[in-house]
């Protein structure tokens, strides 16, 4: 008697544990397939999407483009045509939060800078988003104490003077010199500077602490000889001892 | 305990809270992507990671699929799906940042930072992409693959 109640029990218990297997393999599949057909049509949208931009953007170079002003005491508006390459340029201005405004004479064009200095303090996208920045801004950083600034120029020049703190990377042997000053450039708004107007030393060593991977750089494109007339901190030659 | 805590993870108004969360996160990012994939293609050159000759159609790409599963998830439609899209993304964005990080990279996270924000490469990124990394992975688990918008589907055909 004992025999016959213990059988169907096992029956049962195996059936159950059947039942349950099955439908979690099809719950895991059925999410990648979909997930796979909505990657396909994802794709499809960007390709669409890829080839409409490129044509407008193709429709945009070959029209000529017009910056417009508008003279408010006389209501008259101007055009000046300009090319494509302009247009690219006033939008880096942008980043750089530099605004180009028309005043009300239409002769005179004023470039105000809106100078919002916080945004020097944030990674740029690209080499030629480098902001260029003037002495108050550079004065700024100067005193803000988040900025290193770093003398382009010849070692020579840098040992006869230079911003007090800076650190000498001339832009010849900047590619080994950046490695050595890693701990003082980590998590700082490098500012580069040189001879000022004119001089590309900065930029060099700018770029070149861009492809080390620092991308909080700035350019001082006013540089030493700016910092000096505006008596600014400086080290002389025999400061230090 | 662990019943309890499984119970409140796969609760369908935790889930809910999560989709409309992540999905309106990922819609928010990628909506300022879209109309600039030149610069969103600057901030994935500037990881190094990828070779040159994907960045223009990744560029394009990414914000898409950020855009769809993101709409996909807050209207809880094929929420699985899109959740497990999302997890790999997030995947891959967590793996990304802690690579360069560890790199001694100081570049810009390339996330959220085409809505002003400040948005450097560091622990906090790397936390918050595991947060969220986290936080899909619920809705993998536990969710369903359905066109359910919140169960308004089953209302609407009862």
């Amino acid at each position: 008697m004992p025999t016959k109640k213990t059988v169907p029990k096992k029956r049962t218990q195996k059936k159950q544990v059947v039942k349950a297997a099955k439908p979690q393999k099809a719950d895991f599949i059925k999410p990648v397939i979909s997930a796979v057909i909505i990657l396909v049509v994802v794709a499809a949208i960007a390709a669409t999407y890829s080839v409409i931009r490129t044509a407008q953007l193709k429709k945009q170079a070959n029209s000529s483009q017009f910056l417009t002003l508008q003279d408010k005491e006389k209501n008259k508006t101007y055009q000046i045509p300009i090319n494509p390459a302009s247009v690219a340029l006033s939008t880096t201005q942008q980043a750089t939060n530099i605004s180009v405004t028309t005043s009300t004479s239409p002769v005179a064009i004023s470039t105000t800078a809106k100078k919002s200095y916080k945004e020097l303090l944030k990674p740029v996208a690209s080499k030629e988003t480098i902001p260029r920045i003037d002495l108050d801004e550079a004065k700024y950083l100067y005193k803000s104490g988040k900025a290193v600034f770093i003398d382009a120029r010849a070692l020579t020049e840098y040992q006869e003077a230079h911003i007090a703190g800076a650190i000498p990377i001339p832009a010849g042997s900047a590619a080994t010199d950046i490695p050595k000053f890693a701990n003082v450039l980590k998590n700082k708004v490098l500012v580069s500077y040189c001879h000022g107007v004119g001089c590309h030393l900065s930029d060099k060593t700018a770029y070149a602490l861009y492809d080390a991977g620092y991308r909080k750089v700035c350019i001082f494109f006013g540089g030493w000889p700016q910092w000096t007339q505006a008596n600014l901190p400086i080290t002389k030659k025999g400061d230090s001892k | 305990m662990q019943n309890k805590i499984i119970g409140f993870l796969s609760h369908p108004i935790t889930l809910a809270v999560i989709k409309i969360i992540i999905g309106g996160l990922f819609i928010i990012s990628s909506i300022t992507k879209l109309p600039n994939p030149e610069k969103f293609a600057d901030s994935i050159a500037a990881y190094k990671l990828v070779p040159e000759i994907l960045i223009p159609p990744l560029s394009i790409l990414i914000p898409w699929v950020q855009v769809v599963c993101g709409v996909l998830l807050v209207f809880d439609v094929y929420s699985q799906s899109a959740a497990l899209i999302l997890c790999g993304l997030l995947a891959v964005y967590t793996l990304s940042i802690t690579i360069d990080f560890f790199r001694g990279m100081q570049i810009d996270c390339g996330c959220f930072d085409l809505l002003g924000l400040d948005d450097t490469i560091g622990i906090r990124s790397i936390l918050r992409d595991i947060c969220f990394l986290a936080m899909t992975a619920l809705v993998v688990i536990f969710d369903k693959n359905t066109v359910n918008l919140y169960g308004l589907v089953k209302k609407i055909f009862k």
